[in-house]
C-alpha cells in the first residue's frame, strides 16, 4: 500500500504541475493503472470547492473591524486610523 | 523574533510590523488569509455559523499569539491553519463529551445538515459532502491539500506528521471517497465510467 500511496502522490504532483505528464506518470505504475485512474478522478473533483465555502456578504469586513478594535492598545501606535 | 541575517518574506515583514504596533500590518495579513481560513473552516465544520465562529477564533488567537510566531520553518498561513486545526479539534472533542451516545461522531466530524444534503447537486458538492464523513485525519489532509493547496511538507507541519504518513493518509482518504461515491448514485454514471479524462 505505501507503494500505491507514493504512486498516487507522484501522479497528483504531475496532475498539479503539468497535466501532460500525467499519462507518462500513470504508465510508470502499470500494475495500478485502473486504481490510479479512479483515485485521480476523485482528486480532480476536489478541485472545485463547495459552493457555500464562500463567506456571506459583509462577514469578512465585520470580522476585520472587530479584530482591529481588539488590537492591543499598547500596540496601536502605527498604521491605519478608524 | 527574526534572526539577524535571515531574510524575512513579505508575511514575515508584516508580522514584524504588527508586533511593533502596526495595526494596519495585521489587517494586511488578515486580508491575505481571511478567505482561505473561512473556506478551510467551512469544510471542517460544515456550516456557515460554525465557519464564521472558527474563522473569528482563529484570527483572535493569532492576534493574541503573534508575538510567539516564528517565521523560520513555518509559513504564516501554515501557522494560521494549525491554529484553526487545534481549535476545531478542541471543538469536536468538547462536542463528543456532551453527546450521550456515540452517534457516529467518533471520526471527529459533524453530521451533514439537511441544508447541505439538499444543496449537494453537483459532483463536486457530493464529493465534499463525502469528505465530511471521513475520519478526522483523512478529512484534514484532503482539505489542506486540495482546498488550501498546501504542499506535503506544509500539511505535515500542520498535522505534526511525517510527509510519508501524509501521503498514506491521502491515499486512504481518496480510496474512502471513491468507495463512498461508488456506493451512491454516482457509481455508474460518474466515477465508474471509464478512464480519467486528462484534459484538465
Amino acid at each position: 500500500m505505501p507503494t500505491l500511496a507514493l504512486a498516487l502522490a507522484d501522479c497528483l504532483e504531475a496532475l498539479e504541475g503539468n497535466p501532460a505528464d500525467l499519462e507518462a506518470c500513470i504508465a510508470k505504475y502499470s500494475g495500478h493503472q485502473e486504481e490510479l485512474d479512479a483515485l485521480l478522478h476523485v482528486a480532480k473533483t476536489l478541485k472545485e470547492p463547495p459552493v457555500k465555502a464562500v463567506p456571506r456578504d459583509g462577514f469578512l469586513d465585520d470580522l476585520r473591524s472587530t479584530l482591529m478594535k481588539k488590537f492591543p492598545p499598547n500596540h496601536a501606535t502605527g498604521g491605519e486610523t478608524e | 523574533m527574526a534572526d539577524a541575517g535571515v531574510p524575512l518574506t513579505g508575511d514575515g515583514i508584516l508580522v514584524e510590523r504588527a508586533r511593533a504596533g502596526d495595526r494596519q500590518a495585521f489587517g494586511e495579513l488578515y486580508d491575505c488569509y481571511a478567505a482561505l481560513i473561512y473556506r478551510h473552516a467551512y469544510c471542517i465544520v460544515g456550516d456557515r455559523q460554525g465557519a464564521e465562529d472558527l474563522t473569528g477564533q482563529t484570527f483572535l488567537q493569532a492576534l493574541q499569539a503573534i508575538d510567539r510566531y516564528e517565521e523560520r520553518g513555518i509559513p504564516f498561513r501554515v501557522w494560521l491553519l494549525r491554529i484553526a486545526r487545534n481549535l476545531a479539534t478542541n471543538h469536536w472533542r468538547s462536542r463528543r463529551n456532551h453527546l450521550s451516545g456515540n452517534n457516529g461522531s467518533e471520526n471527529g466530524g459533524p453530521f451533514p445538515s439537511p441544508e447541505l444534503l439538499c444543496e449537494a447537486k453537483q459532483l463536486g458538492e457530493e464529493v465534499w459532502r463525502a469528505v465530511r464523513h471521513l475520519r478526522g485525519d483523512q478529512r484534514q489532509v484532503i482539505i489542506l491539500r486540495f482546498l488550501d493547496g498546501l504542499s506535503y511538507a506544509d500539511v505535515a507541519q500542520v498535522l505534526g506528521k511525517s510527509i510519508g504518513a501524509v501521503r498514506v493518509i491521502q491515499y486512504r482518504a481518496l480510496s474512502a471517497l471513491r468507495r463512498a461515491l461508488e456506493d451512491g448514485d454516482l457509481a455508474h454514471t460518474r466515477l465508474g465510467s471509464g478512464r480519467l479524462s486528462r484534459s484538465a
